[in-house]
């Protein structure tokens, strides 16, 4: 019975890690905290399954890596937009920080809309094209081999995105604008472009999260996306702010407290587990386990 | 017998240069040259518009203005990286190292305009000639050096990206009196190594002392220019800028 849970825990925490990851990459760069993130997770899980059963009309494994490109591709390009439409113009005329997270509010409430419109209120099914079948360890405790796909996939982004904010130049850049933006610039670094495309791989990876819950769940509805933000905002203060390694562990560990919390206290208040690790993390912890301190060295 | 003589070549030029901060006219018409080779240095009290003009140079704050001319080309417009990319580095006033990266990692920024591994490392070795210091805090986060190493490593950076045209904001601030003369013998160093300089400094003596010409400037303008020698016992400069105690 608890192993199960952890299990099922390490599979919604996979998720909310991959979703962290997006939302601490771009408050890393801007100290910006993207309430849009959530709904680009939504709309990713969406546009993955419209194009695989509505577009293509191929409901099986090759049409759901083709619809997940898509997303991957048109959920980037709109978060990139977003930022260029949005929150360029803001940086451009020194505004305030407020003014860009309330754009973001902005953005989420015209996508969280949009969708409904488009797609209806109705939650609509994610068919499991891969029937990938269980296993069981020992007497009762049954993986899914969906949800070790998941995980494997989950901890090859994080690799592969950690790889980037600390191994390659963009991640350089990245992490300069993050820490004095002006002297980026002076060294040359093309700073709204390395901003735009911070926006593009961290709402791409949100599309990809998205359609992993879809199908994990087997369903997509508009209220996905709600919940989710609110957790990967714990996850994030949890882990700590802008850090990557922190989004993950945050994200696990919401899941993992969450799942266990439903199955052993109450399933109905789940969801709150979340912020109780939030307020407890703010009063002990308050830059988080892998934080940085924020230091104002004049 | 008559030998040709081959005439410096004009590495930057500024014309009327005006810059605005939304009301305030931070510099007002002023206009200048560095000739290849040249140690060049602005000197003037908090205010008069020399980190603005700096930062213009470079890109960093929009000229409202004038025109700046690099090379022969006009770069009045252009954005940071194609501005680095031809040639000029700035170490900013007040040092603005990346404090959570590594000396390393700090220098590696600095070469961001170039691409090839191995004019890095070449970069790398020279900047570690210059600054032993350095290479000793190799992997030590910028943020925990002294004043004195995060100064040159600023200096350090600037030059990875091998510029043609340096240019320096207050290296001298905040440092101790013998921490000063070092930095001062570098940049001549510097210069030997075949770098122009543009100084920027509120040490007018010492600066004038290493440099080959100067610019006085007052609330935006240019109120004083000439060789540095001359400049260095002109009663103006001594009265306004050496404290009066010549």
């Amino acid at each position: 019975m608890f192993l199960q849970q952890i299990i099922n825990g390490i599979t919604v925490g996979s998720t909310y890690a991959l979703v962290t990851i997006g939302f601490n990459m771009v408050y890393g760069v801007l100290e910006l905290t993207n309430f849009a993130h959530s709904s680009f997770y939504m709309l990713g899980a969406y546009i993955s399954l419209f194009t695989m059963t509505s577009l293509i009309g191929r409901v099986t494994p090759t049409g759901f890596f083709i619809g997940l490109l898509v997303s991957i591709i048109i959920t980037g390009f709109l978060g990139a937009l977003m930022d260029k439409l949005a929150l360029e113009p803001i940086r451009k005329h020194n505004g305030a920080p407020i003014s860009a997270l309330l754009s973001t509010v902005g953005i989420q409430t015209a996508i969280n809309n949009a969708i409904l419109l488009i797609f209806g209120t109705v939650p609509v099914a994610f068919p499991d094209v891969f029937e990938l079948g269980r296993f069981n360890i020992g007497e009762n405790t049954v993986v899914q081999n969906i949800q070790v796909a998941i995980f494997v996939l989950a901890v090859v982004l994080m690799v592969g995105l950690s790889l980037l904010v600390y191994r390659t130049k963009l991640g350089s850049a990245m992490r300069a604008i993050s820490q004095n933006t002006t002297a980026a610039r002076v060294m040359g670094v093309d700073v709204n472009r390395v901003i735009t495309l911070t926006f593009f791989i961290g709402t791409a990876v949100a599309a990809i999260s998205g359609t992993l819950v879809g199908i994990y769940y087997q369903r997509v509805d508009t209220l996905m996306g709600n919940a989710v933000g609110l957790k990967s905002f714990a996850a994030a203060v949890l882990g700590g702010m802008g850090s990557v390694p922190g989004a993950m562990v945050g994200g696990f560990l919401i899941g993992i407290a969450e799942t266990l919390y439903a199955a052993y206290v109450s399933s109905s208040s789940k969801d709150a587990i979340a912020f109780v690790i939030l307020i407890l993390i703010l009063i002990v912890r308050p830059s988080g386990l892998f934080g940085q301190k924020s230091v104002n060295k004049v | 017998m008559e030998r040709v003589v081959k005439l410096p070549m004009r590495m930057l030029e500024v014309n009327n240069l005006e810059v605005n901060y939304g009301a305030i006219k931070a510099v007002q018409g002023i206009s200048f040259h560095i000739d290849e080779g040249e140690i060049v240095t602005l000197i003037g009290a908090n205010g008069a518009g020399k980190t603005t003009t700096m930062n213009t140079i470079i890109g960093v704050v929009k000229a409202a203005g004038g025109q700046i001319k690099f090379m022969d080309k006009d770069i009045t417009h252009a954005h940071s990286p194609a501005i680095v990319k031809a040639g000029i580095a700035l170490s900013p006033e007040g040092r603005q190292i990346f404090p959570r990266m590594t000396v390393m990692e700090n220098l590696e920024m600095g070469a961001y305009s170039r691409t090839s591994k191995a004019d890095i490392a070449e970069g790398v070795e020279q900047a570690f000639s210059l600054f032993p210091r350095l290479q000793e805090r190799e992997k030590q986060v910028a943020g925990t050096l002294s004043g004195g190493e995060q100064q040159m490593l600023a200096v350090a950076r600037a030059l990875m990206s091998k510029p043609k045209l340096l240019l320096l904001d207050e290296p001298s601030l905040g440092l101790a009196p013998i921490v000063v003369e070092d930095i001062f013998r570098l940049v001549l160093r510097i210069r030997k190594m075949g770098t122009t300089i543009l100084l920027v400094e509120q040490n007018a003596r010492m600066a004038l002392s290493i440099s080959d010409r100067g610019y006085v400037l007052e609330t935006g303008k240019i109120v004083l220019e000439g060789e540095a020698k001359p400049l260095l016992h002109d009663p103006k400069v001594i009265d306004a800028y050496f404290g009066g105690l010549e």
